[in-house]
Order: structure tokens, then sequence, then C-alpha cells
């Protein structure tokens, strides 16, 4: 289980993390995501949606990875292995300012 | 008011291209996911609408949701009255 958590150790700017099981329990979190029940439901009915959103104007096509990004934060999302990964990365502007 | 609609979408691609983004698709609709105007997209809204809204309560602030295949992409946002997705290839 713990090599699954050692992915989010070369994201660079990541102030937390969160992986959760295709229904939507959290396995494992750390840093802003920890314990943080809130944002892991709101993140799981995201997903849900996301999945029927299509990438192409014309085809069917579902995403592969997704990001929610606002001025100080970008969470970046996708899902692998009946997993869902979640990593909370801070913006670069705001790492400057 | 279609005119209108039609106008600021494309002077909305205009801007996307002078950054050198090429955008395949744009599509307007309202909080509940009914559309309201679109340009070269077949498929309808439906749940974008509510990944907008849900985006919103997460950050609290204005997001911009962007979903990923290869090098396909739509950025969704959420403005006061309506939410805009645009349908671009990835700028490598």
């Amino acid at each position: 289980m713990s090599s699954l958590v050692k992915v989010f150790d070369n994201v660079p700017d990541c102030v937390g993390y969160l992986i959760m099981n295709e229904e939507g329990s959290i396995e494992h979190s750390h840093g802003d995501l920890e314990n943080n029940e809130n944002a892991a439901n709101l993140i799981y009915k995201m997903v849900l949606c996301a999945a029927k959103i299509s990438v192409h104007p014309t085809e069917k096509m579902s995403f592969k990875r997704f990001t929610v990004s606002d001025d100080q934060y970008v969470y970046c999302i996708s899902c692998a292995s009946q997993r869902i990964y979640v990593a909370k990365r801070r913006q670069e502007s705001s790492a400057n300012a | 008011m279609d005119k209108k609609f039609e106008a600021l979408i494309d002077s909305a691609i205009e801007k996307f291209t002078m950054v050198g983004v090429d955008v395949k698709g744009v599509l307007v609709c309202d909080k509940n996911g009914l559309s309201l105007a679109s340009k070269d997209v077949s498929i309808s809204p439906g749940p974008t609408a509510r990944l907008a809204e849900l985006a919103a309560s997460l950050s609290g602030r204005r997001t911009t949701v962007c979903l990923e295949h290869n090098e396909d992409q739509v950025l969704i946002q959420q403005t006061d009255k309506a939410v805009v997705s645009v349908y671009t290839k990835h700028a490598t």
C-alpha cells in the first residue's frame, strides 16, 4: 500500500494528496486533504460527473486526467486500477509572490 | 440574441487563436445544463454545468476545470449566468 503513496513524492509544490477507491472511500490522505471528507466527497462526485463528459466536441471520448484550478491551488485528478488519485498543488504564481 | 452569442463566441475563439491555442469548438450552457449557444460541437452539455458547480464549491473561488485525453482537452468555467466549455487541442 505504501508503494501507492510514493507516486506523490515527486509531485512538485504538492500541499496534499488523496487516494480513494472506486466507491469514494478514502484509502490514504495527507496534508491539506488529510481527513477532509467534504473535499473527498466533492471530488468523488466530480469524477463521476466528469466521466460522462466528452473531451472531444464531436466524438465520445472520456478523460484520462482532469484538473481543477483556481488562482492559488490546482487539484490534479486521475484514475487508475480502480482508484482515484488526487494531488493538490500550489499554483506557480502564488509560490513566487 | 443568437447573433450576439455567436459574435461573443467568435471573439473568444480569436483571443485563444492569438496565443496559439487551436480551438475546435465552444459550447455555452446555463446553470441547469441546457444549451444556450454552440459552435462546432455536437455533444450536449449534460453534466458540464454540474461539474462546474461542484468545482466552485470545492474551491470557493472562480475555478477552471480542464479535462484531458492525450492531445484533446476541454476547459470549463462557470461565469455569473452561464457555463462555458471550450474544446481545444493541447498546446504542446
